[in-house]
């Protein structure tokens, strides 16, 4: 983690136009969708667990995981916000990755309102674990196949070059994938404080 | 005389910035990378003193 924080600043970058140093969020911002799409991976996993084994540590860690999961959305969506403001223009485009992040976002906020709307233990385990399963398909479709059908600005998408072309040179990579699994530790790491912290409170 | 009007020429690029912006622009936007750092520094803060307050309610109730 810390050797992707200094060096995601100390590291030599390739020349781009317009993005110039802000390729370097490249380390933050998009570290953040990936360790997302980990947590909620975790939840969805322990939501099928809990439905075959029936085991309320399972279902408390697939909230705390997805609440983890939450918190980097929410970190990914803002310091997107301000990367895109000063690239493209504008906080907010009508990008298919925008909005259907934020329609997952919605999604997964649903999931805890449903929780929420909830009293008994079991049935609400249950009921959100199902709802998960729908969720993390949801979420698969918004952000990974949909935003590959059309025209995006991120790269990767629809008519725009991809990752690997000309924007993720190797000095680049040294630093991300390092960025990518420490973020995703910290986030397992967190969760599990959560999860710890729901067993005491139940 | 001639030697302001070179250097205003040079400065011409930026003055759209230098309006709006100047610092989030300038030094090849890197102040973008240090907005987005403290987002998520403030981010992770604000999450774990949630936590916090849960703790410290357990330890209250002992």
């Amino acid at each position: 983690m810390l050797y992707s924080l200094v060096y995601g600043l100390l590291t030599s970058i390739p020349d781009l136009p317009i993005l110039e140093q802000s390729i370097r969020n490249l380390f933050y911002h998009v570290s953040m969708w990936f360790a997302m799409v980990a947590m909620m991976g975790g939840s969805f996993g322990y939501a099928i667990s809990f439905l075959s084994k029936e085991d309320l540590h399972k279902d408390h860690r697939s909230v705390a995981l997805a609440q983890t999961g939450m918190l980097f959305a929410t970190l990914g969506l803002t310091t997107g916000m301000i990367w895109a403001k000063y690239t493209w223009g504008a906080w907010w485009t009508n990008d298919p990755k925008l909005n259907g992040s934020a329609v997952t976002m919605l999604i997964y906020l649903a999931y805890f309102v449903l929780r929420n709307a909830m009293n008994d233990g079991r049935k609400r385990a249950r009921i959100s674990a199902v709802y998960n399963i729908f969720a993390f398909i949801m979420m698969i479709v918004f952000i990974g196949i949909l935003p590959r059908m059309t025209d995006s600005l991120h790269p990767g998408n629809g008519g725009n070059p991809g990752f690997n072309s000309y924007d993720l040179d190797n000095r680049l990579r040294l630093v991300f994938y390092p960025a990518v699994i420490g973020w995703i530790l910290v986030g397992t790491w967190i969760a599990s404080l959560r999860y710890r912290l729901r067993k005491l409170e139940s | 005389m001639r030697k302001n009007i070179a250097s205003l020429a040079a400065l011409a690029p930026f003055s759209a910035f230098a309006q709006t912006d100047n610092i989030m622009y300038s030094e090849g936007k890197i102040y973008v990378v240090i907005a987005v750092v403290a987002i998520i520094f403030i981010g992770l803060a604000v999450f774990l003193m949630g936590m916090d307050k849960r703790i410290k309610k357990l330890e209250n109730e002992k």
